[in-house]
C-alpha cells in the first residue's frame, strides 16, 4: 500500500491550552456552574460602569448615588470573583436586605414626584443601587448576563433622559465593549460543551493576524447592518401611557405682572417712536409680539432656541395675525383671551364651528426644552388641544395662541398634545366657498393702499381655477415662480404698500413677504386667510430625534380657512403643502440618508464633486444621444454584450485550466469520476468529494489510496503554509492518477453500484 | 441547519422593547440602540453559518482494540478558506463514544489536531458516524451546524482475560493442553512402534538393536499427534446492561479468553451462536476472526439456546471440547437435557453461566432464571459431569475461569 506522505509534516506546535475549557474542573458548585473568566468579569464591569457613567452625565440623579456605584461596582466585581465558588449566604441576606431598603428609597421618592416624567430620575437611581448590590453575588456566567441586560437598562434610561448628541460618546464607548461580551460569553457557553480541551496546530494558518480581521470584520457587519435598521425604523406616534414631562427644570418662574394675556417679550428691542420702523434684535422675532412690520430688516442669530421631542415635523406655531395695513399685520381682537384652566392639561378649547375640521385629525404630541429665554408664548402644531405647563394661567386668544402668566427661562419643559388636520386636495376641492359674512369681513380685509394692479393680478393668476383650493395652488405656484427669497434686501421706500412693492417692483423678499403677498393676493378673490407666526421644525437631530429649532428658524406663513376643514397651512416660501401630509409612516432614513449624503458632500473636495457632476451629465447627455438613436445603439449594445459573453467564458476556461501538476491530477481524478456520473458539485471541498466517491462508487473505494494521495496532495498545495511540493510528491501524486486512470479505462462500461 | 438560540431572542425582545420604549418616549437615542441590538442579532444570524462552512474534518481512529481499552482518537481540522478565520465551532463526534471539542479559532489555511480519548469503548463493530460541526459565532443569535459524513470503522474486540488453562479439563482423562492420542501413524514425540525402513525415512529414526538383531534395517514408528477441537456456543438469545458490560458481552469476553487460549496451543477453533434461527459458525478460525465474529455479534430474539443446541453443534463439525458461554435465561432451563447427549458423545463440555440477574432486572420479553433457578440448573449440569463456572456482574473473569463453580 503507498503512504500518502507527500511532506515531511511541520513539527506540531501546542497551541495555548483552551482555558475556557481547562477551567471547567474548577467550575462547579453542586450543580451551579461557576465563571471563572476575568477577562468576561472586567468586559462586564466596563459596561456596567459606562451605563452608569451615562446616567450621572444626566444630572438627573443623587450624586452620592452615583459615587457609591463609581466605588463600590468595581469592588462588587472584585469580591463577587474572590467568592465565587462559595455560598455567600449571609451576603445573599445582606443584599436582600439592600434590595428592600432600595425600593422603600424608591417609592418614598415617588410620593414626591410631580410628574411621572420626574419619576424617571428616582427609577434610574433605583436601577443604580440593584446594579451596585447585584454586582456582590455575580458567581455565574448567567449572572453576568443579567448585569449586562442591567447596564443596557442604564444606557436605555439614560438615552430617554438625555436631550443632546454628547450621549453618543457613552453609545462609541459602550459598542465595543458589549460586543466583546456577546462574542467572549458566546464563546465560553460553546468552550463549556466541548469535553476535550487539546488543540494543537499541525500548521500555521496563511494569514497570522486573521483573527483580528476576522473580528473586525464581523464588527463592521453589525454595524453596517444596525445602521440600515436604523434607517428602516419607522417613526410612529407612540401610545401615551403616562403624562408627557412638564417642569420648571431647575428654572425659577419668572411671573409676568398684571398678565392679561398680552406677549412679553424680554429679548425684543426697545420700541421706537410711532410712526417709524420699529428695531430689531437678532435674538428675538419681531412677529412674537402684537403686530408683525414688513418693514424691519435684520437677520436672526443661529442661537438654539429649543429641542422639539415629536413623532413628526410640523409648524410651531406661536399666533395668527387677522389685519393688514399695507405694512403690518395686526390683531383685530387683541384682549379676547380665555383662561383655559389651572390643572394639567390644560383644555384648549376648539374653534368655532366653522373654523374646526370635522374630519380625520393625527395627534401629535410635542415636547418643548427651552434652550435660551423666549416670550411666554407657548409653541404648539396646529391646533393644539391639551398643554401641560407647569403652571396655571394659560391664557389663548381666538386664533389659537396660547400664552403663558411667565417668561420662558432656559430648562424649562413643557407638552402640548395637537390634532392636525388630515385632508387632501380632493377633499379640499370639494368644499363649498366660505360665505360666513362675518369671517369673510374679517378674514378678507384689504387696506385702501391695497392696488387695482395687486387685485387685477390676482384675477389673472386665479383665471380658470374653479375651487378655493386650486386658485389658493394656483397663487403659490405663481409666488414659487415668480419671485426669489432674499434675506438681505434693502428697506422699502416710505409709503408704499409693501404687497404691491414686492409684487411688481422687487420680487425680491423673505417669508413675510411671501405670506402677505399670498394672503393679500388670496383676499382679493375672497378667499379668507390669514398671517401665522412661529417657528419652522429646526433640523432633526438624527441621533436624539429632537428637532433643534434655532432663531433663524422663525417663521411666517398663510392660513387658508374652509368650511368644515378648519384653518390650513400653507408656506409660499418654501412650498410645504402641509394641507396634503398623509398619515404615511416616516422613517429614520429619511432623515439619515440626507445627512449621509451631506457628509459625503462635505468631505468629497469640490474638483472631485465637479468631476463627477461633468461625468453624469455627460452619461445623461450619452443617454439622451441613445434613445434617439435606439436603432443603432440596440444592434451595437447586443454585440458588445455577445463579445463580453464570449470573453468572459474564453477566461472562465483559462481559469479552470489546472495552473500545477497536482492540479492536473486533481481535476483529472474529478473529470473521470463526473463520466462515471459521480461529478463533483463545487460546494463540495476535495475531502468531502473523496468521501462521496468512496461511498458510491466501488471503483473508487477500491482505489482509496490513490485518490486519498491525488486529494491530500491537491489539499496540501493549495491550503498549507509551505505550500510547493517536492518532486517525489508529485511523482507520488502522478503515479496514483495513471494507475485510476488505468484501472478506470480497463474497467470502462461497469456503472458505480450504490 | 441553523437554530435560533435563546440568546437570539433575547436581543430581538430587547431591541423590540427599546423601540418601543423609543417611540412612545419619542427618545431618538432608544432607536438606535434598538438598531445596534438588532444589527448584533442579525450580524450573528448571517454570520453563524459561514463559521461551520469550509472546514474539513477528518477522524483518525484506530482499526481494532479490545472493549474497556481508552482509545485515542484524533480529529484532524483544516479550514479550506483563503482569507476567513473561523471562529468558535464545537466538533461534536459520537463515535465510541460521545466527544466534543473546541475549536477557538482556526486560520486560513490552518490545520489542527484535535486529540481526545474516548474511554471504556465496548464491544462491537463501529461504523463511522458523521461529525457534526456547530458554531453560534460571533454573538451566539443563532446556531448553525454542519454534519460531515466519515468513512473506515474501529472494531471493539471482546475482552480477553488471561487463563493458562482450564482446570476442570486439565484434570479430565484427556487434558485440554495434551494433544489427543490416536493410534495413527505419523511424527510425534511418543514411540508406537518399528517396522522396516522405506525409502524417505529419516536416518535418525533407525532403531539400531532391532536392525542388528533382525539383520534389516528398521526405523522407529511415531504416534501421531491429533490436537483436540474446541468448539465455542455463545447464547446471543438475549442481552441485559450491566454496571460496565452487557450479559452478552460477559459471554463473548468468556467465549473470546477461551478462543485465546485455544490459539496460544494451537488447537483448531470453531465458534456458533444462532442468529435468525439459523446457526451462524465460523470454522478453523484464526483468532483475530474468531474475535471480530464475537465482536459483531448482536442479542437476537428468536429460539432460545437449549431448542437450538444442536443446530450449532452441527454447524461446529468434530470436536472434542464444547465450550458454551450463556446467560441464565429463563428459557435455558432445560440446558442440562440438551446437552446431555454432547456428553454421551464423548466429548468435554464446560458451561460459563453468566448470572444475568447480577446485571439488571428480568423482564418480560428477556425473562430470567431466579437465583435459586440458576443454582437447579447448575445441580442439573453437574450432574451430566459438565464442569460449570459461574460469573456474576463486576466478578473478575479471570478468576472466575479458574476453577469450576461447586454445585
Amino acid at each position: 500500500m503507498k503512504k500518502a506522505v507527500l511532506r515531511k509534516p511541520a513539527p506540531p506546535t501546542l497551541k495555548p491550552p483552551n482555558s475556557d475549557v481547562a477551567d471547567q474542573a474548577n467550575t462547579r458548585r453542586s450543580g451551579v456552574s461557576i465563571e471563572d473568566s476575568v477577562q468576561l468579569r472586567v468586559v462586564s464591569l466596563i459596561c456596567v460602569l459606562i451605563g452608569v457613567a451615562a446616567v450621572l452625565a444626566q444630572g438627573v440623579v443623587n450624586p452620592s448615588a452615583g459615587l457609591a456605584a463609581i466605588v463600590l461596582i468595581p469592588f462588587g466585581y472584585w469580591y463577587s470573583h474572590t467568592h465565587r465558588t462559595k455560598r455567600n449566604i449571609p451576603l445573599k441576606l445582606v443584599l436582600a436586605v439592600g434590595m428592600i431598603l432600595s425600593l422603600g428609597g424608591f417609592l418614598r421618592s415617588m410620593r414626591t414626584a410631580d410628574s411621572v416624567d420626574e419619576a424617571r430620575a428616582y427609577l434610574a437611581e433605583l436601577f443604580l443601587w440593584v446594579q451596585i448590590l447585584h454586582s456582590f453575588d455575580l458567581p455565574r456566567r448567567k449572572d453576568l448576563a443579567y448585569s449586562m441586560a442591567s447596564s443596557l437598562v442604564l444606557m436605555a434610561a439614560a438615552g430617554s433622559l438625555t436631550i443632546t448628541a454628547t450621549y453618543g460618546l457613552f453609545v462609541i464607548a459602550y459598542l465595543p465593549f458589549a460586543a466583546a461580551w456577546l462574542f467572549l460569553s458566546n464563546r465560553r457557553a460553546m468552550a463549556h460543551r466541548a469535553t476535550s480541551d487539546r488543540v494543537i496546530a499541525d500548521s500555521a494558518p496563511k494569514r497570522p493576524r486573521g483573527l483580528w480581521r476576522s473580528m473586525a470584520t464581523v464588527g463592521m457587519i453589525a454595524v453596517v447592518l444596525a445602521v440600515a435598521v436604523f434607517a428602516f425604523t419607522p417613526r410612529v406616534q407612540g401610545i401615551q401611557l403616562v403624562a408627557p414631562p412638564f417642569s420648571f427644570g431647575g428654572a425659577s418662574a419668572a411671573p409676568i405682572s398684571d398678565f392679561q394675556g398680552q406677549i412679553v417679550d424680554p429679548s425684543a428691542a426697545p420700541p421706537t417712536a410711532p410712526g417709524e420702523t420699529p428695531a430689531f434684535s437678532p435674538d428675538a422675532y419681531p412677529g412674537f409680539s402684537d403686530q408683525v412690520d414688513l418693514r424691519v430688516r435684520g437677520r436672526l442669530s443661529d442661537n438654539l432656541v429649543m429641542r422639539v421631542r415629536a413623532a413628526r415635523p410640523a409648524f410651531w406655531r406661536a399666533g395668527a395675525y387677522d389685519t393688514w395695513d399695507g405694512t403690518t399685520w395686526t390683531l383685530s381682537t387683541q384682549g379676547v383671551n380665555i383662561d383655559v384652566g389651572g390643572s394639567n392639561p390644560a383644555g384648549i378649547p376648539p374653534p368655532v364651528e366653522l373654523e374646526r375640521h370635522d374630519g380625520q385629525v393625527e395627534q401629535l404630541l410635542q415636547t418643548y426644552y427651552i434652550e435660551s429665554g423666549q416670550p411666554n408664548i407657548v409653541f404648539a402644531a396646529d391646533q393644539a388641544r391639551a398643554v401641560y405647563y407647569p403652571s396655571s394661567g394659560l391664557k389663548v386668544d381666538d386664533t389659537g395662541s396660547i400664552r403663558a402668566p411667565s417668561i420662558m427661562q432656559p430648562g424649562m419643559i413643557y407638552s402640548v398634545i395637537s390634532e392636525i388636520p388630515i385632508i387632501g386636495p380632493r377633499e379640499l376641492r370639494a368644499l363649498p366657498p366660505v360665505t360666513d359674512p362675518d369671517l369673510l369681513a374679517r378674514y378678507t380685509q384689504l387696506p385702501p393702499s391695497t392696488t387695482n394692479r395687486v387685485k387685477a393680478l390676482s384675477d389673472q393668476i386665479t383665471l380658470g381655477a374653479p375651487t378655493t383650493f386650486d386658485k389658493v395652488m394656483a397663487i403659490q405656484d405663481w409666488l414659487k415662480e415668480h419671485t426669489e427669497y432674499l434675506l438681505d434686501i434693502p428697506p422699502d421706500p416710505p409709503g408704499v404698500d409693501a404687497v404691491d412693492h414686492f409684487l411688481f417692483e422687487t420680487r425680491k423678499g423673505y417669508c413675510e413677504h411671501f405670506s402677505a403677498a399670498m394672503i393679500v393676493l388670496l383676499r382679493a378673490q375672497g378667499i379668507p386667510a390669514r398671517f401665522a407666526v412661529g417657528f419652522d421644525p429646526g433640523d432633526r437631530n438624527i441621533f436624539t430625534g429632537f428637532y433643534e429649532v434655532k432663531e433663524s428658524d422663525a417663521h411666517s406663513w398663510v392660513e387658508v380657512l374652509y368650511p368644515g376643514a378648519g384653518w390650513i397651512p400653507y408656506d409660499p416660501t418654501h412650498v410645504v403643502p402641509l394641507a396634503e401630509e398623509t398619515r404615511a409612516v416616516n422613517f429614520s432614513g429619511v432623515d439619515l440618508l440626507p445627512k449621509i449624503g451631506a457628509f459625503f458632500s462635505a468631505a468629497i473636495p469640490t474638483g472631485v464633486k465637479d468631476a463627477v457632476g461633468t461625468t453624469l451629465r455627460g452619461l445623461g447627455h450619452t443617454a439622451q444621444w441613445a434613445i434617439a438613436n435606439w436603432y443603432a445603439v440596440v444592434p451595437l449594445a447586443l454585440l458588445a454584450a455577445l463579445a463580453a459573453w464570449a470573453l468572459t467564458r474564453k477566461r472562465r476556461e483559462r481559469r479552470s485550466r489546472p495552473d500545477s501538476r497536482v492540479a492536473a491530477a486533481f481535476m483529472s481524478m474529478c473529470e473521470l469520476f463526473s463520466a462515471r456520473g459521480l461529478p463533483r458539485d463545487p460546494s463540495r471541498t476535495p475531502s468531502e468529494y473523496l468521501a462521496d466517491l468512496i461511498r458510491g462508487d466501488p471503483i473508487a473505494a477500491s482505489r482509496r489510496d490513490d485518490l486519498r494521495i491525488i486529494v491530500r496532495g491537491f489539499e496540501r498545495e493549495r491550503f498549507a503554509a509551505d505550500a510547493t511540493p517536492d518532486e517525489e510528491a508529485l511523482r507520488l501524486v502522478e503515479d496514483a492518477e495513471a494507475a485510476l486512470r488505468r484501472d478506470l479505462q480497463l474497467k470502462a462500461g461497469s456503472s458505480p453500484g450504490r | 441547519m441553523v437554530r435560533p438560540t435563546r440568546r437570539g431572542f433575547g436581543l430581538l425582545i430587547s431591541a423590540v422593547l427599546l423601540f418601543f420604549i423609543g417611540t412612545n418616549s419619542q427618545a431618538g437615542w432608544l432607536f438606535i440602540l434598538a438598531a445596534l441590538v438588532a444589527g448584533a442579532a442579525i450580524a450573528s444570524a448571517l454570520l453563524s453559518p459561514s463559521m461551520v462552512r469550509g472546514l474539513e474534518i477528518e477522524r483518525r481512529a484506530p482499526e481494532e482494540i479490545l472493549a474497556g481499552d481508552d482509545v485515542a482518537v484524533e480529529l484532524i481540522a483544516r479550514n479550506t478558506h483563503r482569507r476567513r478565520t473561523l471562529l468558535s465551532v464545537l466538533v461534536r463526534d459520537r463515535f465510541l463514544s460521545e466527544s466534543a471539542s473546541f475549536i477557538p479559532s482556526i486560520g486560513p489555511g490552518e490545520v489542527l489536531r484535535l486529540p481526545s480519548l474516548r474511554a471504556g469503548a465496548r464491544r462491537g463493530i463501529y461504523e463511522a458516524t458523521p461529525i457534526v460541526l456547530s458554531s453560534s459565532a460571533p454573538f451566539g443569535a443563532l446556531e448553525a451546524r454542519k454534519t460531515i459524513p466519515t468513512t473506515g470503522r474501529t472494531i471493539v474486540f471482546p475482552r480477553i482475560v488471561p487463563i493458562d488453562w482450564l482446570p476442570e479439563i486439565a484434570s479430565a482423562s484427556r487434558p485440554l493442553d495434551a494433544a489427543s492420542q490416536r493410534a495413527q501413524k505419523g511424527i510425534g514425540h511418543d514411540f508406537l512402534g518399528v517396522r522396516e525402513y522405506s525409502p524417505g525415512d529419516s536416518l535418525r529414526h533407525v532403531h539400531w538393536p532391532t536392525t542388528a538383531r533382525t539383520g534389516k534395517v528398521m526405523v522407529r514408528e511415531f504416534e501421531q499427534e491429533v490436537p483436540r477441537r474446541m468448539g465455542i456456543i455463545v447464547d446471543t438469545w438475549g442481552d441485559v446492561d450491566g454496571p460496565d458490560e452487557s450479559a452478552l458481552d460477559t459471554a463473548c469476553a468468556a467465549a473470546a479468553s477461551a478462543a485465546a487460549l485455544a490459539s496460544r496451543d494451537q488447537h483448531p477453533l470453531a465458534l456458533a451462536a444462532t442468529i435468525g434461527g439459523a446457526a451462524d459458525a465460523l470454522g478453523d478460525a484464526r483468532l483475530e476472526e474468531a474475535l471480530t465474529w464475537l465482536a459483531g455479534l448482536q442479542p437476537q430474539r428468536g429460539e432460545a439456546l437449549p431448542s437450538t443446541i444442536g443446530r450449532s453443534l452441527g454447524a461446529l463439525g468434530r470436536i472434542d471440547t464444547l465450550i458454551v458461554a450463556t446467560p441464565t435465561w429463563g428459557p435455558n432451563a432445560p440446558l442440562a437435557q440438551a446437552l446431555a447427549s454432547v456428553g454421551d458423545a464423548d466429548v468435554q463440555v464446560i458451561v460459563v453461566l453468566i448470572e444475568a440477574h447480577s446485571y439488571g432486572k428480568s423482564t418480560r420479553t428477556t425473562p430470567q432464571l431466579t437465583p435459586g433457578s440458576v443454582d437447579a440448573l447448575h445441580h442439573s449440569l453437574d450432574a451430566i459431569r459438565t464442569a460449570v463456572f459461574r460469573v456474576r456482574a463486576g466478578d473478575d473473569l479471570a478468576l472466575a475461569l479458574v476453577q469450576p463453580a461447586a454445585a
